[in-house]
């Protein structure tokens, strides 16, 4: 164990039980302390391959090149990455259209700055003995997933003629399990993490993504608040200038993307062939036609649309002001 | 030093037996569900152990330490604040409420705060770590502060000495052996915070890895990490059991005492004091998160609850959705909790009973406190299913622990005197339990019940969050990943009044049990 | 106040807990320098009013003088000193830490010669750093009346100071032990259940009725001081035994047969 220092940190955690605002005040200057080129960009989950583009750009100096110093902040299952980015705590957030829809009901001032995944990941992954190749498929399956998915579930349904009541949905864990052991028939997953991890174990899962059947949701979005946009534009510029040229080198070399992630975060716990494989499975849901076109993290007014239909099934409305292609624009310009 | 290594030696037989037991148990276990990939065996475990030991002696030491600094931090909160209420009785009512409050906030609510407030680094960790210590140290150290018999404080008393010496002289070393026990109950409850509160966004550390296993179906992983949580918290206990064994060689003193009848408060006084202490907490309350400047996209203030619930649009749908949810969490939290205390205090009976199953059963009871929830929940769910049975076995798997070490501390507290006359008629252990040792045993009981009162509510959203999906568990993951602050803080909120009620009438119902058996407790 | 012993007034001195009345109004003075026995069947509240004295308890009216001041003025003078039925040592002190515990709570100088004279003259020579659990009954009470006396109080309370020890060893308790006391005049309230006992140590007696207690009979103690064994032997002695047996009504007997 590391000896015992007195420092504001723990002198914060202190104060921290009875009122975690207590010690506040000693805390408070963090949250303006982003000196005028360091910025923090918000992950959504811990540190993987899923993030891969980021980290080239962080190795290969794309962002130095700009004069912007970058912090990644991995996130985890009680760090959702609203709060920061809202509290200005981090400069940009990786959020999904869904996420962001969501928060700017409740007040938040959010925009869609670029998109890294055109196509959801959200998938059914079965067994190949009793697969779901289609969503007609799902009648009279027992689904294992969270219920705060439940809406997916319904707007898939929806958008495929399926009856939702027709599927038994078990509350799981986000976990693979079930399925193996035969408590439920499908699970609702991203296609790039649990269906990841039966292969390494062995099973080939058949998967089924949601986006190939209608539910156009953008996911892996960037996204800022409008002040951000208005008194930090140069940075947010720079920021996704270095994500574009991280994730074109990702393009050209996911299994390099996935060995300098291994590298880089030798504590968090990652296996290389599990990475290569991730990082492999990523790069069809980022890049398209689309972006072969236009360049990374693009999106239009058809595919805004197309999302704006799906949020609606989801019960987020949403206007096309909900995104802002301009600093892209000028990333890529 | 040669106390302690004595006391290792002598614990060394019945510790080994009951690490045999343990694994022969796992093993059987992993056998019988093999295919199910929820347990994986102990020699698969140790495999991926060693294949991975520099990783996880890194994240062991990243956790422990955070654990370490929290257990730290929340124990001297802890003693800081019994303190005060002994010096200042007045404030004990106050003090408590805060403390029981701090414990009852969910960590989907606190999370995102704790990660805004303290940046990347173990702030949270150590701060969650503190924080699961800090209630139940308190609730111990009280009932020990006041655990010595009158003659003693009357010896201060005449020579015209007031509360500081009391405490100084008498009441510190008494409560000792109470402190012991709250720093026993508290160790493995450290551990799981630190790892609980790497999932606000911690770069390393144990918590780290278990969601890295049981996203990618490592279950030997789970369990290897489990396991060092496990040992870790084993350990811990068990050294601060040998510390206290050091410390307080005296024998418990003969308390028998007259309770001075305390001067009733009428109905208008209680609820003039209730009122004041809802003011205090909504005032600290808003002037913490307007202290730390925190946005109310996420940091709802008490008026923006009230809003949310009594007049703002929508709010009487917000109002049904909440109680529904509420209902669905008592009829798991309060089976489970009932189930835990009988639990805890069966277990404690028959540890008394059969001594030497205590070897054996003491460091299962403990595993199965600090190895993360995450982990047993399949477990549990396998056995009972996702309906009622599971949540409330899950409930009762978290809470009875507290029980069980504040009972068998309560139980060591009978008087020598008093067992050596059961002894001296042969009566059967049984006998001696009931009529002896039970009663001795009941303030640290209602203590311990207390201290389950807020664990039952949050182990209940935790099990609807794992396996029922139901209840407020259900409801606040929901809403959490929705951006539904006004829900969650209306949800926290009404957590925190629920276990501040069901604690008041668990007080009076302790009060009125204590005035027959341990009257020392009520001056 | 310490040169001289304190003459001791309670004035209507009443005590009730809740419904239940402890003591019934009383007026009493206990002279300066005398040591008095208070006897009286269990539970008439002779306790209680030595509480009353040391200021442990409140009274419900009345009031207590020791010289003049309140008890709580002298306990904070450390001019009193108080013994109970149980030893009440800590556990967690040696011998010599308890004793030297009731200088620093009298406010007094450590003096670690007077305390190891006092554990010499109680006759526990060699126990110094004994804890009091590997005591006997007997010298933990003897450890009580060095712990009382190593503050040299004015007034000194003891609450069945022998009442937990062997005949045998009280007897020489009795015999040994006051001449520590009585050589400085202390002023000495004195609650026992023994009549012998009192009779022994005290300049005088009040006899106590049942709950709640009145003064049934004082009877004065003309024994000459200091007092041997011998003294048992002696017709006055037996006479003033019989007179409070008596005035215990009855039951007299049994108690002077302890």
């Amino acid at each position: 164990m590391p000896p015992f220092r007195l420092t504001r940190r723990s002198a914060l955690a202190l104060g921290g039980g009875l009122a975690a605002g207590l010690a506040a005040p000693f805390a408070a200057p963090r949250l303006q302390a982003q000196a005028a080129r360091t910025a923090a960009m918000q992950l959504s989950w811990l540190h993987s391959v899923q993030f891969g583009g980021s980290y080239i750009a962080l190795d290969r100096g794309y962002w130095a090149a700009e004069g912007l110093e970058v912090v990644l902040q991995p996130g985890g299952p009680n760090a959702p990455v609203e709060p920061p980015v809202v509290s200005g705590q981090a400069l940009v957030g990786i959020s999904a259209a869904d996420y962001t829809a969501a928060a700017v009901e409740q007040g938040a001032p959010f925009r869609i700055l670029a998109v890294a995944m055109q196509k959801n990941p959200f998938a059914i992954a079965s067994l190949p003995a009793n697969p779901v190749n289609t969503p007609a498929d799902l009648a009279g399956k027992r689904i294992g997933m969270a219920l705060a998915n439940t809406p997916v579930l319904q707007a898939l349904c929806s958008l495929n003629g399926v009856d939702v009541t027709a599927v038994e949905v078990v509350p799981t864990q986000y976990d693979a399990a079930p399925l193996l052991a035969g408590q439920v028939d499908c699970l609702l997953c991203w296609a790039t993490d649990l269906p990841v991890a039966m292969a390494m174990q062995g099973v080939e899962a058949v998967t089924m993504l949601m986006a190939d059947h209608g539910y156009a949701v953008h996911s892996q979005t960037y996204i800022a608040t409008d002040a951000s946009i208005a008194e930090r534009r140069a940075e947010l510029v720079a920021l996704l200038k270095g994500e574009v040229r991280g994730w074109t080198d990702y393009k050209a070399d996911p299994a390099a993307a996935a060995a300098l992630t291994v590298r880089m975060f030798p504590d968090a716990g990652l296996d290389l062939p599990t990475q290569e494989l991730q990082a492999d499975r990523q790069v069809p849901l980022m890049f398209s036609d689309l972006t072969d076109a236009n360049g990374f993290g693009w999106f239009t007014e058809e595919t805004v649309a197309a999302n704006i239909e799906t949020l609606a099934l989801l019960g987020r409305k949403v206007t096309p002001e909900l995104w802002d292609r301009s600093l892209l624009e000028e990333a890529h310009g | 030093m040669r106390g302690a290594l004595e006391a290792m030696t002598r614990g060394a037989g019945p510790a080994l037996a009951s690490t045999l037991g343990l694994l022969l148990l796992w093993q059987a276990l992993a056998m019988a569900t093999a295919g199910a990939w929820i347990l994986a065996s102990p020699l698969a475990v140790l495999d991926w152990a060693a294949e991975r030991a520099g990783l996880l002696t890194r994240a062991t030491a990243v956790t422990l330490g955070a654990a370490a600094q929290g257990f730290l931090w929340g124990n001297l909160a802890a003693m800081l604040l019994a303190l005060v209420s002994v010096l200042v009785p007045r404030s004990e009512r106050v003090l408590s409420a805060l403390s029981l409050l701090a414990f009852c906030l969910p960590l989907v609510a606190t999370g995102p705060i704790l990660r805004v407030l303290y940046g990347p680094g173990t702030g949270p960790q150590v701060t969650l770590a503190a924080l699961a210590c800090c209630y139940t140290t308190h609730v111990a150290l009280l009932v020990g502060l006041r655990a010595a018999p009158p003659g003693w404080l009357d010896l201060i008393r005449s020579y015209g000495r007031g509360r500081v010496t009391a405490l100084l002289q008498v009441r510190a070393m008494a409560a000792l052996p109470y402190l012991a026990a709250g720093l026993q109950i508290a160790a493995p409850a450290a551990i799981l915070g630190a790892m609980v509160g790497e999932f606000t966004g911690a770069e390393r550390g144990l918590g780290v890895l278990i969601l890295r296993t049981l996203r990618g179906l490592d279950v030997a992983g789970t369990w290897a990490i489990g396991g060092i949580a496990a040992a870790a918290a084993i350990a811990a206990h068990a050294a601060v059991g040998a510390l206290a064994r050091r410390v307080t060689r005296a024998p418990p003193p003969v308390i028998l005492a007259v309770a001075p009848p305390r001067p009733g408060r009428g109905p208008l006084a209680r609820l003039a004091g209730a009122a004041g202490l809802i003011l205090l907490v909504l005032a600290l309350w808003w002037a913490a998160m307007e202290a730390a400047g925190l946005p109310a996209f996420f940091a709802k203030r008490p008026g923006d609850v009230w809003a949310y619930l009594a007049t703002g649009p929508a709010a009487g749908l917000h109002r049904a959705q909440l109680l529904g949810a509420l209902g669905q969490t008592l009829a798991i939290a309060l089976p489970g909790y009932l189930a835990g205390l009988a639990l805890g205090v069966g277990i404690a009976a028959a540890l008394v009973l059969a001594p030497r199953v205590a070897g054996v059963a003491m460091p299962l009871a403990i595993a199965l406190r600090s190895i993360p929830i995450l982990a047993t929940a399949p477990l549990i769910v396998l056995a009972l299913g996702r309906g009622a049975a599971g949540g409330i076995a899950i409930v009762a798997a978290m809470i009875f622990f507290p029980t069980l070490v504040a009972c068998l501390q309560g139980m060591r507290q009978t008087p020598a005197a008093v067992t050596d006359i059961f002894d001296s008629y042969g009566a059967p252990r049984l006998t001696r339990l009931i009529h002896a040792q039970a009663p001795a045993m009941l303030p640290a009981f209602f203590a311990s019940a207390r201290m389950a009162v807020p664990a039952a509510i949050l182990a209940a959203t935790t099990a609807e969050w794992l396996a029922t999906g139901r209840g407020l568990g259900a409801l606040m993951a929901t809403v959490a990943s929705t951006s539904d602050y006004g829900m969650l803080w209306s949800a926290t909120a009404l957590i925190a009044s629920v276990a501040m009620l069901a604690w008041a009438g668990l007080a009076r119902i302790e009060r009125a049990v204590l005035a027959r058996a341990a009257p020392e407790q009520l001056s | 106040m310490a040169d001289t012993p304190p003459e001791v007034v309670c004035r209507d001195l009443a005590c009730r807990f809740g419904e239940l009345e402890v003591l019934a109004p009383l007026d009493l003075t206990f002279a300066a320098g005398q040591t008095t026995a208070l006897v009286g069947p269990s539970g008439c509240g002779k306790s209680t009013l030595l509480r009353l004295v040391a200021g442990l308890e409140t009274p419900s009216a009345g009031a207590v003088r020791i010289g003049g001041q309140s008890p709580s003025a002298v306990q904070r003078q450390g001019d009193l000193a108080i013994a109970f039925q149980e030893a009440a040592l800590l556990p967690w002190r040696s011998l010599r830490g308890n004793v030297r515990l009731a200088l620093r709570l009298a406010r007094r100088p450590d003096d670690p010669a007077a305390v190891d004279r006092l554990i010499d003259l109680v006759g526990l020579t060699g126990f110094g750093e004994a804890r009091p659990a590997e005591l006997s009954g007997g010298m933990r009470q003897r450890a009580t009346i060095a712990r009382c006396l190593v503050t040299e109080p004015a007034l000194l309370l003891l609450d069945e100071p022998f009442g937990a020890v062997d005949e045998l060893t009280r007897l020489r308790l009795n015999l040994d032990l006051p001449r520590l006391w009585q050589a400085r005049g202390t002023t000495t309230l004195l609650v026992t259940h023994s009549v012998s006992e009192a009779v022994l140590l005290a300049d005088r007696i009040l006899v106590f009725s049942d709950r709640p207690a009145r003064v049934v009979a004082d009877i004065p103690v003309d024994l000459p001081q200091p007092r041997a064994a011998a003294v048992t032997e002696s017709l006055p002695y037996r006479r003033l035994v019989a007179r409070v047996s008596d005035a215990l009504g009855g039951g007299g007997g049994r108690l002077a047969a302890e």
